[in-house]
């Protein structure tokens, strides 16, 4: 087996000469990266601590990346938001009961509330993306990168070639339509 | 109201909302109205998401990382709390300060303020769970329960409540300590100490089982150890309460489950039961056996891993834990490395089977696994298996180690060695089906050679490897690694056998499937081609095992460093291959080396270090340095015994090379009795056809010959014989070999013509082999030099020997001891032919030569005095030529207290001088003894006979007594007659009286 970033070197580069299947493995790849990143992280936190989102993804890049130049970054940064997200769903749907109680709460910051099922909460959170992003796939893309690969405005910015005021004003947008659709969600 | 909306639509909606938003909140109703007259729909999607943008506060805020922490740790997330609860008042408990968060709540450390207990109590906050008044109604009911869970390893539930804001509260025994998983890591616990630790938490959950209480929850952070080393569960009956609020539809689905260490049925929200504790029993275990949990594996494909914790098989904790050393272990039959083996087998069973996804095949309690535990501690066979034929049979092996026969033995260390290719196995192979498959295999070739299974027909070894070899290729042709490792230990086993033409071909096939299958640095890649070179080399094919055993060794360096053992046996390699090629000074180094790697790496007292002193002793035996061969083989011998006991194969070996160079220093007595004990235990262990048997029976008879025992000889290097032709084939150098020691033995019997035709024979064949520059060629050559001269055909061995001299000269280095019986040799062969002056140079070198290796009181110091005797004498200096042989024969008389063919000839030597002193009288008595002993040994008609008659008679006739001389002398001519080649034998001085009888 060669190592990993070998493997993801030679891939992206297929990928970008248009090789499909590539992606896939691509995709693969970054998946189990991240997965054993966060797993580690998880390992060596204490309770209550939060998992960095910009670190994972950025520790990541790192280790895969190594020798595949910059203007890959947005590529990978594209791949790792993606994969997050699968990430989520896959565990989220283990968490998943059949029945879903009514009375669900999103979480706040009160702490007094009690939080919904964290589980239930992503896979509302996934179809309401997916929602999002067959209406407006740019801003599906958006949300990917802001909040599933933990880019700054800035950084979205760059990889989106777009300017940070739009992606600010872009970001409060895809954000209302996710809250206000979670909120459908939870009424249903 | 459709949610579904078009792109078009979104486009105005978002243009519209973005134009909202910049607007003070004031004016943006107005701006609505404006732009949204006469399409309602669209005002109210407008408004939704203007509500939804000031009352998200900060929703996708954080990024995802921090919920997938909450998923993969411990279950729910950690809401930061910016309250601190320290110095209030909770019911009678005053709280002093926050001792953790965990998934449900907030714990703190607690003290009781109404003075009935002065007691520190850890008082537990829910947070997230049920509604406070449910929850507390629930703890009322299971209170009764709860409090009769009375256990050391359990923390006790002492009271519960409600504080502020309707929060419930449970107050439980503190309890001080570290998670399981840490303590251990950190102390580095021995297994057992670990297992009887986890023993403990068993039966605290068992415990709890009977009182009809399921944790849900454990996971080491609810398993803490104190530093007394005891164990203490928290949180039993928490989580039951919390777990009960899903099936009774309250608000909020609260999942108090950390899905690391659920059991599939929990994730899949089914019912639990005792068994999903005894799966989270089953996690815990593996993470202290392997070092982390199970499943937490990257590379799956996406979705793959939820798939895999529900319906995949994790890899055994074994092989997780031995991730950092690649490599299979070296072909050893030793207990003590099947036992390491099976200890790794058994736990992995019992670990995995505690996690078996269907909760009917886990241990039906958590006391059975304990079971288990204690069982495996104990040496006993665990239940973890049903199927447990193999067990019985392992066992078996293991206890009655010593009885087993060599089949057994070899076919056990294709099972201990396959077992190992097992737990190697990767993921990808290590479906259930497949791997009982392989048991099932080695099962059923275990059975055929275990004495009590089989039907009496005498199944040799051989037949169950050809057996192996065949079925492995079919059963396992679809696991290409699994079958790698067993035909690779087949070779090795075929090997050491001795089938070298078997264990060719096997050994180049799994080296060509480990190139195809394995990166090229993969160590098991230098397995084989180490494996390889081994048998190349046994074949003597050195040009081919160079390429290899250099190879191997530069990725074993690569890969483990220069201080391991694997490296050192590469060096070993290497080292007797320069051995083979002559080239001693580079193996000897080698071996040195190979020896302090191996000392590093394995310690004093190993069997490695062992077998590399006896490498090193036949490093030294190729300098000629046969004492500190001697030293090096005792150290050996010491280890082997010590270590792998009076009857193993390698005591053997090492028995069998102290006999060889005890021979050499002439302690022939022990020599020959380390010979027979060597070859007791070969045939027995190996077998009697083994080509080892055959090289132990070559040294015996070796032995036997320089004992004078020629006639003992000719039995053991026969059958040798036959055994070599067997094992390695007619054109072996095996076989060259064992017909070099039939034509010493010719010498010995002064079969000198027939000797002369063994060693043409076998000069041939070692030339074709190793080329006429080659040391062991050259000392054939030698041997033939001095049969030739026996044989009295000076003129051919005269330029032969000198050659010989010549080219051992540049090869050995022209101090080197094994010269000077070449220049003794050759000094003989100038005293046959008359020239005193060559002879006495020769003589004095080869004397000189022993002197400083040897002193003067050893054998091959006598001989050479012996020879510069005769010298001496053919140059008229008799007076020392007296003294000389007198010197030699009290050496030698040392050695061979009774009689001897070479004490006789010197003393028919020293008879010889006296009677050209004139002083019969002092001769006769030597000459009556020698004749006496003659005509016993060599018989009548031999011509040595003959020559002792011959100088009797002249001895009785310098006494005057002619009678008596007289038909000596003519038995003695006319015997002479019939050997007219040995006249040339004899000494000057008979010679010349032979000469004068007419």
């Amino acid at each position: 087996m060669l190592p990993v970033e070998t493997q993801f070197a030679r891939l992206l580069s297929a990928w970008r000469g248009g090789d499909r299947e590539a992606s896939d493995r691509l995709f693969s790849l970054v998946y189990g990266e991240l997965h054993a990143l966060a797993h580690h992280q998880v390992r060596n936190s204490r309770p209550g601590d939060t998992l960095s989102t910009t670190a994972l993804v950025h520790e990541t890049y790192l280790k895969l990346a190594r020798g595949a130049g910059p203007v890959d970054r947005h590529h990978f940064y594209a791949l790792a938001a993606r994969a997050m997200r699968q990430i989520l769903v896959d565990y989220a749907r283990l968490h998943a009961t059949a029945k879903r109680g009514g009375g669900l709460r999103i979480t706040s910051l009160d702490g007094e509330e009690p939080a919904i099922a964290p589980a239930v909460e992503v896979l509302a959170l996934e179809d309401a993306l997916a929602e999002l992003a067959e209406v407006d796939e740019r801003l599906g893309r958006l949300v990917e990168l802001r909040f599933y690969a933990g880019l700054s405005i800035e950084a979205t910015a760059e990889a989106m070639a777009l300017s940070p005021a739009t992606v600010k004003r872009d970001w409060r947008t895809a954000r209302a339509f996710l809250f206000d659709a979670l909120g459908q969600e939870i009424a249903r | 109201m459709s949610r579904r909306l078009a792109p078009e639509a979104w486009r105005r909606v978002e243009a519209l909302f973005q134009g909202a938003v910049a607007l003070p909140e004031a004016e943006r109703p107005a701006f609505l109205d404006a732009e949204c007259a006469g399409a309602p729909e669209l005002r109210q999607r407008v408004a939704a998401l203007l509500a939804a943008d000031s009352g998200a506060g900060d929703f996708l805020e954080q990024p995802a990382a921090e919920r997938l922490g909450v998923l993969l740790g411990d279950g729910a997330p950690a809401t930061p709390s910016t309250d601190n609860w320290a110095g209030r008042q909770i019911g009678p408990y005053r709280i002093v300060r926050e001792l953790g968060r965990g998934g449900m709540g907030t714990v703190y450390l607690a003290e009781r303020t109404d003075g009935q207990f002065e007691q520190r109590v850890a008082l537990k906050v829910i947070r997230h769970g049920p509604r406070g008044e449910d929850l507390h109604r629930r703890f009322l009911r299971e209170r009764q329960i709860l409090a009769h869970l009375q256990h050391p390893h359990i923390a006790r539930l002492l009271d519960g409540g409600l504080a502020e804001a309707g929060l419930p509260y449970f107050v439980m025994e503190y309890v001080e300590g570290e998670a399981i998983t840490d303590y251990c890591a950190r102390r580095r616990l021995a297994p057992e100490t670990m297992l009887r630790l986890f023993e403990n938490v068993c039966g605290a959950v068992h415990y709890a089982h009977r009182n009809l209480i399921v944790h849900r929850d454990l996971k080491p952070s609810n398993i803490l150890v104190t530093t007394g080393g005891e164990v203490k569960l928290l949180d039993f009956g928490i989580a039951k309460l919390l777990g009960e609020g899903a099936d009774e539809g309250l608000t909020g689905t609260v999942l108090p489950l950390t899905p690391a260490y659920a059991a599939p049925e929990q994730l899949r929200g089914e019912p639990v039961t005792t068994a999903a504790d005894v799966y989270a029993l089953g996690v815990v275990l593996y993470e202290l056996l392997a070092g982390r949990r199970p499943f937490a594996s990257a590379g799956e494909s996406p979705g793959g891993l939820a798939a895999a914790l529900v319906a995949g098989q994790p890899e055994r904790p074994s092989s997780v834990a031995q991730l950092a050393q690649a490599g299979t272990e070296a072909l050893d039959p030793r207990a003590v490395q099947r036992a390491r083996r099976r200890l790794r087998g058994d736990l992995d069973n019992i670990a995995l089977t505690a996690l078996r996804k269907d909760p009917d095949r886990r241990y039906s309690s958590a006391e059975a696994l304990a079971e288990d535990l204690r069982r495996h501690l104990a040496g006993l066979p665990v239940r973890a298996r049903p199927d447990t034929l193999r067990y019985r049979a392992g066992k078996f092996a293991r206890r009655h180690r010593l009885g087993v026969a060599a089949a057994g033995l070899a076919v056990a260390v294709l099972l201990a060695t396959a077992g190992a290719a097992l737990w190697q196995a990767r993921r990808a192979t290590a479906e259930t089906h497949k791997a009982e498959a392989v048991t099932h295999f080695l099962v059923g070739l275990f059975e055929v050679s275990d004495p009590a299974k089989s039907r009496g027909a005498a199944i040799t070894a051989r037949e169950i490897l050809d057996q192996g070899a065949v079925r492995i290729r079919g059963e396992l042709a679809s696991q290409p690694e699994v079958n790698a490792e067993l035909l690779q230990t087949l070779a090795s086993v075929y090997t050491a056998l001795g089938l070298y033409d078997r264990a060719k071909p096997l050994a180049q096939e799994v080296l060509e499937l480990r190139r195809r299958t394995l990166s090229p640095r993969d160590p098991r890649v230098a397995d084989s081609l180490d494996g390889l070179g081994r048998v190349l080399l046994a074949r003597s094919d050195f040009a081919h095992t160079e390429p290899l055993l250099l190879k191997a060794l530069e990725l074993r360096r690569s890969a483990f460093g220069a201080r391991n053992a694997k490296v050192a046996e590469s060096l070993a390699s290497l080292a007797d291959l320069r051995h083979e090629q002559g080239k001693f000074d580079e193996a000897m180094q080698l071996r040195q080396e190979a020896l302090a790697t191996t000392r590093a790496a394995a310690g004093e007292a190993s069997p490695e270090t062992a077998r590399r002193l006896a490498e090193l002793a036949r490093g030294f035996e190729g300098q000629g340095d046969y004492r500190a061969a001697e030293g090096a083989l005792r150290q050996a011998l010491a280890i082997d015994r010590a270590q792998l006991g009076e009857t193993h194969p390698r005591v053997a070996s090492a028995l069998h090379e102290l006999g060889i160079v005890l021979s050499i220093l002439g302690k022939y007595a022990e020599a020959r009795d380390c010979l027979e004990k060597a070859l007791a235990l070969r045939e027995r262990v190996l077998g009697a056809d083994h080509p080892d048997v055959g090289e132990t029976l070559m040294q015996l008879a070796s032995v036997e010959d320089d004992m004078g025992h020629a006639a003992e000889s000719e039995a053991p290097s026969q059958r040798a014989l036959v055994i070599f032709r067997h094992a390695y084939g007619e054109d072996s150098p095996e076989v060259a070999n064992a017909i070099n020691e039939r034509a010493i033995q010719d010498l010995s019997l002064n079969r000198y013509e027939a000797a002369v035709d063994k060693f043409r024979d076998v000069l041939r064949r070692h030339e074709h082999t190793y080329g006429a520059a080659h040391p062991v060629t050259l000392v054939v050559k030698g041997n033939l030099g001095l049969a030739l001269t026996y044989a009295g055909r000076f003129e051919e061995a005269e330029p032969i020997m000198r050659a010989m001299i010549d080219s051992r000269s540049k090869a050995l280095g022209s101090q080197n001891i094994d010269l000077a019986n070449d220049y003794k040799n050759l000094g003989a062969l100038l005293v046959y032919e008359g020239r005193a002056a060559e002879a006495l140079a020769v003589h004095r070198d080869a004397l000189e030569r022993y002197r400083k290796a040897y002193g003067e009181s050893n054998d091959a110091y006598a001989y050479t005095l012996a020879g510069l005797a005769e010298a001496e004498a053919l140059g008229g200096d008799l007076k020392h030529a007296e003294t000389h042989v007198r010197q030699a024969l009290a050496t030698l008389t040392k050695t061979y207290p009774g009689g001897h063919p070479r004490i006789q000839g010197r003393q028919l030597i020293l008879a010889t001088f006296l009677l050209q002193q004139h002083r019969p009288a002092e001769a006769e008595p030597i000459l009556r003894r020698s004749l006496a002993y003659c005509e016993k040994t060599d018989g009548e008609g031999d011509w040595r006979t003959a020559w002792s008659r011959l100088l009797l008679g002249q001895a009785l006739s310098q006494l005057e007594r002619k009678a008596e001389a007289e038909p000596l002398l003519r038995k003695a001519q006319a015997a002479l007659a019939a050997h007219p080649n040995r006249i040339k034998l004899l000494s000057p001085y008979a010679k010349s009286a032979l000469h004068s009888l007419g």
